[in-house]
């Protein structure tokens, strides 16, 4: 018998009929994106973990309780959710200045991260883990617009709305973000063969 | 007259949000214009990437969620 794969749609409707296997589906396929996008904001994998668990515990609580309307939508609201938190986390930490310039650099860039040496002392040196920790060592505002276009897949319009400066500022950071990437890759030991990546 | 297209046209391409006619133009442009090419496939490179770019949580992390979600079923029942 052909097995076909349920949608978001479908497996919420079933675990709202109370199938736990269905939720476990769910959190199968989205678990690591949710991650991947809080651990970008946050920096340090505890904390990341955390907040992973406060944020699914948070849709259960919204959708066993019927408050949940966002059929078939359930990354979107699920990353929005993981995002707030890490954002929230992020503030109340007050680790990093908040004036930043129009590309998202400043004096941030010359600050040292006191978390970042616990994860990437023990970074494989391949291109994928040097990416990871380029991502994490870009200015907050640039892996901010990164974090929320390329693995939220929000619109540069609704970034732009969200974080409350203009379309064209939210593009500009992109570009840096990716141009910053290139040119760090490039300086790495390992040469930036595109040949070698897996597409 | 030939529209110059900035590095920030070339982000909204690759994210697919130019417009349809803005979408038409670039690609006639980049047909000519080796340089834009050649940004454009830097900055694809890149792209490509991040999408294998991924974090996964400890093991333990979800089975803490399922077994919330299991516990909170049976109190909300």
């Amino acid at each position: 018998m052909r097995k076909t794969k349920l949608t978001d749609g479908q497996l919420l409707s079933q675990y709202k009929n109370g199938n736990e296997e269905a939720f476990a589906v769910l959190l199968e396929r989205h678990k690591d994106r949710v991650f991947t996008t809080i651990y970008l904001i946050v920096k340090d994998r505890y904390q990341a973990e955390d907040l992973m668990q406060d944020a699914f515990i948070k849709a259960i609580k919204t959708i066993k309780s019927g408050k949940y309307n966002e059929e078939g939508k359930f990354l979107p609201w699920m990353l929005r959710i993981a995002h707030n938190l890490a954002i929230d986390h992020f503030r109340k930490a007050k680790r990093y200045p908040e004036i930043v310039m129009e590309d998202g650099s400043g004096v941030f860039n010359t600050l040292e991260f006191s978390e970042a040496p616990i994860e990437t002392e023990h970074i494989k040196q391949d291109t994928h883990n040097l990416l990871k920790r380029y991502i994490q060592e870009l200015p907050e505002a640039q892996k901010e617009v990164l974090v929320m276009r390329h693995y939220m897949q929000m619109s540069f319009q609704e970034i732009a709305d969200a974080t409350g400066v203009s379309i064209n500022t939210a593009l500009g950071r992109m570009r840096y973000a990716l141009i910053n990437l290139r040119k760090k890759l490039n300086h790495s030991n390992i040469a930036y063969d595109q040949n070698f990546y897996r597409k | 007259m030939t529209k110059t297209f900035t590095e920030n046209d070339l982000v909204r391409f690759l994210y697919d949000e130019l417009s349809k006619n803005e979408k038409l133009a670039l690609e006639q442009a980049l047909l000519t214009d080796t340089d834009l090419q050649t940004q454009l496939d830097k900055l694809r490179a890149v792209m490509s990437d991040l999408n294998n770019v991924q974090f996964s949580p400890s093991k333990r992390s979800v089975n803490k969620i399922l077994d919330f979600s299991k516990g909170y079923h049976k109190q909300s029942v």
